[in-house]
């Protein structure tokens, strides 16, 4: 074959599968994306968004409406597998099952997820996080629902929860632009809250770690309230600025997450919450 | 002699060169020897899985999740062989017969240099693929004593997986062979490339931008691992689950292995053909 025919036919060959391959790839990295962010799986109208973070694991919490959801970093088909494998102290065995299906997506019924806590071997899903995410659903009955939540892993919660998950990731009505307004992912926890019936106030967002922590809270009256003034308590220092539109709570010192949330139990039970 | 002919006949050629190499014999007594003690590990841990996995309460595990914990294993190890397997033979292709001087002789035949590189590199991806299916051998042979059962449909996958794997592998070491005069420069530079280059651009991108560098092909190629647990061992991240790969994950493994391979067969092309021989 004539040399120039074959370097033609090598490059058209080559180009024919490298464009469509490259262009296939970053269509399938841009979707993977969008479909491992959790955020693509929570509603935009939640009144609470939390997420944690402790050794290397991750959880994601919503309220909307009044039903709780939370997006866990494993699969359906890993609960499937767990529910043969494992028990929790008292024996009981996590059971999964197909419930319904919801705008073409398969919901399932979970009961005793509170197994799972000693389920888990292979990777580093943090117990504290399982018992804190069954302590969020704890409620009304033992059983959960769940749907798939591509690369994230899955959202469980209340039935509305995961119906409203759904609904809101196929219109495209999610998370995702406000949690990089709202939320600093860097912290152990942060935190999103949109309380409907108190006027006064627009959300309030807060950040919370070792050593230091945060909490605004945006009003909606844009009136200045006062002066910022500080607060020094022996183990931390707290500054509370108020600003127009807005307050700004600093907490910072030499505490660990374990004091504060012992301090901060402490103060709701004496206001009785 | 038609085309075609003159192809079989370099292929035919080479590949007889490669398997009465001493690379091969080496290759061939080093896949034995990991067989055999991957052998010896799966009779001898074939109880102790629960304990790997994390405790007895993975005691139940059902057969076929067994099955793909060991199949996880043994494409664990295989997953730098066909490195090493395409260094050996595809590394001194070019750089060898430049170093060689064997270059004269072979550039005045009456074949086209296409031809040349086309049926070398053919050539080398065969003896890879016989090396590594010996041990695929071993370990079809391994699952069926362990388990009683023909191997599942992953399993065929990650086989197809590491077929493409070899050829994405040896298109790489013969566009760095195409590019030395010396043997030495071509192997170190391939190792180098895949061991240090590679893990370095990874590590990076995890602790600086957070973002899984699917790109490289020493991360795609782990999807001949994670078909069946989907744990990547190299980088940092300790990320991963139980469950195999996705569809997209696989897709997208698949493609970079593709682009690999057409890519860097082709830029050798080119520069082979424009080599001179000093």
């Amino acid at each position: 074959m004539n040399p120039l025919l074959s370097k033609i036919l090598i490059v058209a060959v080559s180009t024919a599968v490298i464009v469509p391959a490259g262009y296939y790839l970053i269509l399938q990295q841009s979707t993977s994306a969008s479909a491992n962010n959790p955020f693509t799986y929570i509603p935009s109208e939640s009144q609470l968004v939390l997420e944690g973070h402790m050794n290397s694991s991750s959880l994601y919490l919503f309220e909307d409406n009044g039903s709780i959801g939370l997006i866990l970093p494993f699969t359906i088909s890993e609960l499937q597998l767990l529910s043969n494998t494992s028990s929790s102290p008292s024996g009981q065995h996590i059971s999964i099952g197909q419930y319904s299906s919801y705008l073409t997506k398969s919901i399932y019924a979970v009961n005793n997820f509170s197994a799972l806590i000693s389920g888990f071997g292979l990777r580093s899903v943090n117990s504290s996080l399982i018992s804190m995410a069954s302590a969020a659903l704890a409620g009304t009955n033992n059983t959960f629902y769940a749907t798939d939540a591509g690369g994230a892993g899955m959202v469980l919660g209340n039935i509305s929860a995961v119906k409203s998950s759904i609904a809101s990731t196929q219109s495209g009505s999610t998370f995702v632009s406000s949690s990089s307004k709202y939320l600093d992912g860097s912290s152990n926890y942060t935190f999103y809250y949109r309380p409907g019936n108190i006027s006064q106030i627009n959300y309030v967002t807060g950040n919370i770690s070792d050593g230091h922590s945060n909490i605004y809270i945006s009003l909606s009256n844009t009136t200045s309230l006062g002066s910022s003034y500080f607060v020094k308590n022996g183990t931390y220092n707290v500054s509370v600025s108020v600003r127009p539109g807005g307050i700004m709570i600093a907490i910072t010192g030499n505490y660990t997450l374990a004091q504060l949330e012992a301090s901060l139990s402490g103060y709701l039970k004496k206001a009785g919450l | 002699m038609a085309g075609r002919g003159r192809f079989l006949t370099v292929y035919g050629h080479y590949f007889r060169n490669y398997y009465r190499s001493r690379s091969f014999y080496v290759m061939l007594i080093l896949i034995l020897l990991i067989s055999a003690l991957m052998t010896y590990l799966s009779f001898r841990y074939s109880n102790n899985l629960p304990s790997f996995l994390g405790g007895a309460q993975f005691n139940n595990l059902p057969i076929s999740e067994r099955e793909n914990i060991f199949s996880f294993l043994w494409a664990f190890v295989l997953l730098d062989i066909p490195v090493f397997a395409s260094v050996f033979f595809g590394s001194p292709a070019v750089s060898s017969e430049i170093e060689n001087k064997t270059a004269y002789h072979i550039f005045s035949l009456p074949i086209g240099r296409y031809t040349l590189l086309s049926g070398k590199y053919l050539a080398s991806f065969t003896v890879t693929l016989v090396i590594t299916s010996i041990y695929i051998g071993f370990e079809t042979a391994v699952l069926l004593v362990l388990f009683h059962s023909l191997p599942s449909p992953g399993f065929f996958y990650s086989y197809g997986l590491l077929v493409l794997f070899i050829l994405s592998i040896t298109s790489l070491t013969f566009l760095i062979s195409s590019i030395f005069s010396k043997n030495l420069y071509a192997y170190i530079t391939v190792f180098l490339i895949y061991f240090l280059v590679f893990n370095v651009v990874d590590i990076m991108m995890q602790l600086l931008y957070n973002y899984n560098a699917f790109f490289l092909l020493s991360n795609a190629s782990s999807i001949v691992q994670r078909v069946f647990v989907n744990v990547s061992t190299g980088g940092l991240s300790t990320q991963g689950s139980i469950s195999p790969a996705s569809t997209p994950e696989i897709m997208t493994s698949l493609l970079v292995m593709v682009l690999y391979t057409v890519f860097g067969l082709v830029a050798s092309l080119f520069i082979f053909e424009r080599r001179e021989v000093h």
